[in-house]
């Protein structure tokens, strides 16, 4: 099963989408900023990646940004799709320039979100083949 | 100093023998006379060169005149004058002294030896124009008249030497006063230049408010010659007393203050500036009233860009609102979104709940686009660029022939454009989608031509325009439907906020709203025409690269 960490400082945000993804069978973990998320993703370095980071921006303590910095600083390509409020063209190519996976302004419906997800990990998993 | 110095520039009558004359009971700080302390003092009083501080006569004698010195010297003490004589004869002599004596007054005979008095006469008034030259005439002689006719200033006669000092100072006292004349009516011809000169524009009004005296910069700035404008009411500059307050300009200048303020003002060819004049009162010797003195400055360029200032710091504040409350908001609504939709999966399919539930969503995405367009404002300057509206409204087209119903045709045409503009791209964006939105909701039920142009528009200060527009060129963009058209008694409004003609659910009133808002913040314009039944055109003006 294939394992979400949900990273947004809103928790009925993170409780939700939680629900939403659960019942799309992906297995998710939640935290409420950069700084958590880094600790856990260190923390389980040794046993399982996450396969997909769900990153908002705007974060109190280690920003979206900032975030995505530290993961490549310690060379985690994890995919990571931001969900922002922002819903702001020129946010979304600094974004991708980072080397996020994709971006979706929210809000959104869960639908949209899942589809998402899926392509991302289909995508992911696909590409990974030939390896 | 050596004689022999001396003897190199004062040639005495007798060959080689320098005369060289000095009152030393009266003019003891020259005694004894010196070719050096002669030069030094006169370059001591070069600087402030002043008639009234130079304390001695200086006087220059020539040939045979200096017979006579003896007979002067002895005059000029018992009247009590300071003096310092040289003697000369040669005509190289009598030019250095000229030059580095610089003489009060020159005495002269009618002969000389060397050369002759008309010709010493005539290098005096080719050197220093005014220096006084006196002859020492001998009785009877007729020779004096043409003495007189080439600028000597006055003459005495060989047996009355005695009324020298008295010739003397008359002489030197009417040059000085010469001197005094010139020179104020110089520094009055110098102000005058000046006051002509400036660029702000300066105008003498009388107490009873015409104008008696305009610069050339106030006619350059007001575009009138001054000739029509001297005698006319001062109601020509400051608009007839329309502007608030004008009355107590003068009121207040005739109090004794200086009045400041700025007044708009239509220029002879139309064109309209604002001024920046101060007022202030003109007195005669006893304090009556007697005039203003206006100064003007045109502060168009400043105030347009004070206006620009304002504006800016005005739509900064209302893009940091926005930014901040869409963002919030959008973090709301994607929860009430969320959960709503967690709901729908456990609720009976096509049952009660289920419409409810989708009510609450549809308003939630209504939300979601008015969010959207609130976004459109809360961008940053930084994010501007040079953008090219043909470009970006055959982009819109594209998207627009997508998803706009068939019986709608979409026409393009870009008929030359000056430049790039300096724009958002989501905004400018956002500008032609919200317009051809409303344009193809008003065809929607009918069909119909939804035209777009740009083409370039070109505004000259002199031009007249309705919008009073700033000189430039701008990028034109028309949007032109065949659809339902605007109701005259609501055509003032769409640009309000929350107002619209749509039915709940179609539109939020913002579309126009935010078009007007980025238009205004992009500097530009927007017009529409409108006619029931026949349809609409919006015309847009963004100007071309500006800041």
């Amino acid at each position: 099963m294939k394992r979400i960490l949900i990273v947004d400082d809103e928790p009925d945000f993170r409780f939700s989408a939680g629900i939403a993804l659960r019942r799309a069978g992906y297995s998710t973990e939640a935290v409420a900023d950069g700084a958590e998320a880094l600790n856990l993703i260190q923390s389980e370095k040794e046993r399982s990646l996450f396969d997909l980071l769900l990153v908002d921006i705007q974060m109190p303590c280690l920003s979206g940004a900032e975030l995505i910095d530290e993961l490549r600083k310690r060379a985690i390509d994890t995919p990571v799709l931001i969900v922002s409020g922002f819903a702001d063209a020129t946010l979304q190519d600094e974004f991708l320039k980072k080397g996020c996976t994709a971006f979706l302004a929210k809000p959104f419906e869960f639908q949209v979100l899942v589809r998402r997800v899926d392509e991302i990990l289909k995508t992911r998993h696909s590409a990974a083949i030939p390896d | 100093m050596s004689s022999r110095e001396a003897k190199a520039i004062l040639l005495g009558e007798d060959e080689g023998n320098v005369r060289k004359n000095s009152d030393k009971s009266v003019a003891s700080q020259y005694a004894p006379l010196s070719r050096v302390s002669v030069q030094e003092g006169y370059m001591e009083t070069q600087g402030k060169y002043n008639e009234k501080e130079r304390s001695e006569l200086r006087i220059l004698m020539l040939g045979n005149a200096a017979d006579c010195a003896e007979t002067v010297q002895h005059e000029l003490r018992q009247n009590n004058i300071a003096f310092v004589s040289e003697v000369v004869d040669t005509l190289e002599s009598f030019v250095k002294a000229l030059q580095e004596f610089s003489p009060d007054v020159v005495v002269s005979d009618y002969l000389l030896p060397a050369f002759d008095g008309l010709a010493a006469l005539a290098l005096v008034r080719e050197q220093t124009s005014d220096t006084p030259f006196i002859l020492v005439a001998d009785a009877g002689g007729g020779l004096a008249v043409e003495f007189f006719k080439e600028g000597a200033t006055d003459s005495v006669l060989k047996s009355r030497l005695g009324q020298l000092p008295a010739v003397f100072q008359r002489a030197v006292s009417d040059r000085d006063e010469r001197r005094g004349r010139g020179r104020a009516e110089k520094e009055q011809k110098r102000l005058a230049e000046a006051v002509g000169t400036i660029t702000e524009g300066v105008a003498i009004i009388s107490s009873e408010l015409t104008i008696e005296y305009v610069n050339h910069g106030l006619c350059r700035m007001t575009g009138y010659t001054s000739e029509e404008l001297l005698g006319k009411s001062i109601g020509i500059m400051m608009g007839n007393g329309r502007d608030a307050g004008c009355d107590t300009v003068w009121e207040r200048a005739a109090a004794g203050n200086v009045w400041a303020g700025r007044f708009s003002y239509k220029r002879k060819d139309g064109i309209h500036i604002i001024h920046e004049t101060t007022v202030s009162s003109l007195r005669d010797g006893s304090g009556t009233l007697t005039g203003y003195v206006a100064v003007s400055r045109d502060v168009s360029h400043e105030e347009r860009l004070e206006r620009q200032l304002r504006q800016a710091q005005k739509m900064e504040a209302l893009n940091t609102l926005c930014g901040g409350v869409a963002h919030y908001f959008n973090n709301i609504l994607a929860v009430i979104i969320g959960f709503t939709e967690l709901v729908a999966d456990h609720v009976e399919k096509g049952g009660r709940d289920e419409g409810h539930l989708r009510r609450v969503m549809e308003a939630s995405i209504r939300g979601r686009e008015m969010v959207r367009q609130l976004l459109a404002f809360s961008r940053k300057a930084e994010q501007k660029k040079l953008l090219f509206l043909s470009t970006m409204v055959k982009e819109t087209a594209r998207l627009l022939r997508a998803t706009a119903p068939t019986a709608i045709r979409i026409r393009v045409r870009t008929a030359g454009e000056s430049g790039p503009i300096l724009g958002d791209p989501t905004q400018i964006s956002q500008i032609f989608m919200n317009l051809c939105t409303n344009a193809v909701h008003a065809m929607r039920e009918k069909g119909g031509v939804l035209d777009i142009e740009v083409s370039d528009f070109s505004v000259s200060p002199s031009s007249e325009n309705d919008h009073g527009m700033e000189p430039g060129l701008y990028a034109k963009l028309v949007v032109r439907d065949t659809g339902i058209g605007i109701e005259p008694g609501i055509i003032d409004r769409i640009f309000d906020p929350f107002f619209t003609t749509k039915q709940v659910g179609e539109g939020i009133g913002l579309g126009l709203f935010v078009v007007h808002g980025i238009v205004k913040q992009s500097n530009g314009y927007i017009t529409v025409e409108s006619e029931p039944g026949r349809g609409s055109t919006f015309t847009v003006y963004l100007p071309v690269g500006e800041r």
